[in-house]
């Protein structure tokens, strides 16, 4: 009798574990929902510096305090680098693993941004608003978009978090267009490979790493430390 | 006593012809395709996704009511985007193809795959089909599956691995 009570206790204790930790992933979204909902309503600055130098991301400006590092044609902004930050522990990262992930996280998207602006890749308002729409319609059609509606739900309407997407967008679909055209290079010229998949998804970190050294990112502690370029006229 | 030994012969000839039923025998295949898409968060605040399709084909001979199951393929394409952090996809690292038992223990893993030449439709970022060739009889009565089950990850996203399973009835 003893022994099946602790059993049956410990069956217990093992199914309220599983519904905490369940309940864990879906509070961790909503978290992540409210805190973009927030961003999303902050106006952008009107600061000294230009965050790339080319493309439709120029017209960002920020303030020499709001920038975190510099290189060759990219500012990485603390903005930047607080919201990967939050995304990571949102996803169950320790603070400190966070803040190396968030950094290299950032290094990668505005590298890989500024290559495809000089390749040709920038967009305009029509192609993100086709991008954007397509991806509504795969949010309805997934087979997990209880995800995605988690974090819906936290902004002020399903419309604001779709302009937030098309913000996002401005970064996004040139990188996608890009990487696209390289990987269809790829897998052109290892179409014979046994595991092209597999040798394509290491060629794009190979790739991403090799755009991060190209940058030479160097964090800022005085005005001298950012190129001129990046100045506003 | 030449015609005695001889009829002998001929009689036991023709029991054995007569006995003699021809075997039937069926060569056919069964199968099921199925296509996902997933979506993931990802750390720029945007989102990626992944549309996966998967077609398994279970090939067979029938004698009587056992069915020997000696090749398989499975066909997939997948269309993947995102920019920074994106879904990715591999045959050998992300799908298991077994036959289970009717109570859904494996019965088999299969493990060797050969590429196949195939042609992947344009709506598609890339695919391919692998076949194996393991043998294996089950009754008809033994109402054993198979399955092709795959995952898609995306590293980096706050829930990084999807997965689904194609499944072909071997009854």
């Amino acid at each position: 009798m003893k022994k099946i009570s602790v059993i049956i206790i410990c069956l217990v204790a093992l199914c309220g574990m599983t519904f905490v930790v369940s309940k864990a992933n879906v509070s961790d979204l909503g978290k992540w929902g409210d805190y973009l909902s927030n961003i999303s309503k902050e106006n952008p600055g009107n600061g000294k510096y230009s965050v790339v130098l080319d493309g439709t991301l120029k017209d960002i400006h920020v303030e020499f305090k709001d920038i975190y590092e510099s290189g060759e044609d990219a500012l990485i902004t603390n903005d930047s680098i607080e919201k990967a930050e939050k995304y990571y522990v949102s996803a169950g990262v320790s603070e400190k693993k966070a803040h190396i992930e968030a950094i290299k996280y950032v290094e990668e998207e505005q590298a890989l941004y500024v290559k495809a602006i000089s390749e040709g890749y920038d967009v305009n308002e029509k192609e993100i608003d086709e991008y954007v729409d397509n991806m509504k319609d795969t949010v309805n059609s997934a087979e997990n978009k209880e995800d995605i509606k988690k974090v819906i739900d936290e902004f002020d309407s399903e419309d604001a978090f779709w302009d937030y997407q098309r913000i996002v967008a401005k970064t996004d679909l040139p990188i996608i267009n890009y990487t696209k055209a390289l990987e269809k290079q790829y897998r052109k010229e290892h179409v014979n490979d046994e595991d092209v998949d597999e040798g394509w998804n290491k060629e794009y970190e190979s790739i991403k790493s090799k755009l991060v050294k190209e940058q030479k990112y160097k964090k800022v502690r005085l005005s001298r430390d950012i190129k001129n370029a990046f100045v506003v006229n | 006593m030449f015609n005695k030994k001889c009829s002998w012969i001929l009689a036991l000839i023709l029991i054995v012809l007569v006995g003699m039923k021809p075997i039937r025998t069926q060569a056919a295949c069964k199968n099921a395709a199925k296509t996902s898409q997933f979506v993931f968060t990802v750390p720029g605040g945007g989102i990626s996704s992944a549309e996966i399709y998967v077609n398994y084909t279970e090939y067979y001979s029938k004698i009587d009511s056992y069915s020997t199951y000696n090749k398989r393929e499975v066909y997939y394409a997948y269309k993947m985007t995102g920019a920074t952090v994106k879904p990715t996809f591999s045959f050998f690292s992300n799908i298991n193809a077994r036959h289970e038992s009717k109570s859904g223990s494996v019965i088999h893993r299969f493990a060797n795959w050969t590429k196949v030449n195939s042609i992947v439709d344009g709506k598609w970022d890339a695919g391919g089909c692998y076949k194996n060739g393991y043998s294996n009889n089950y009754a008809a009565s033994s109402k054993c599956k198979g399955k092709v089950s795959y995952s898609v990850m995306c590293t980096g996203a706050n829930v990084p691995i999807r997965s689904d399973t194609v499944t072909v009835n071997l009854y």
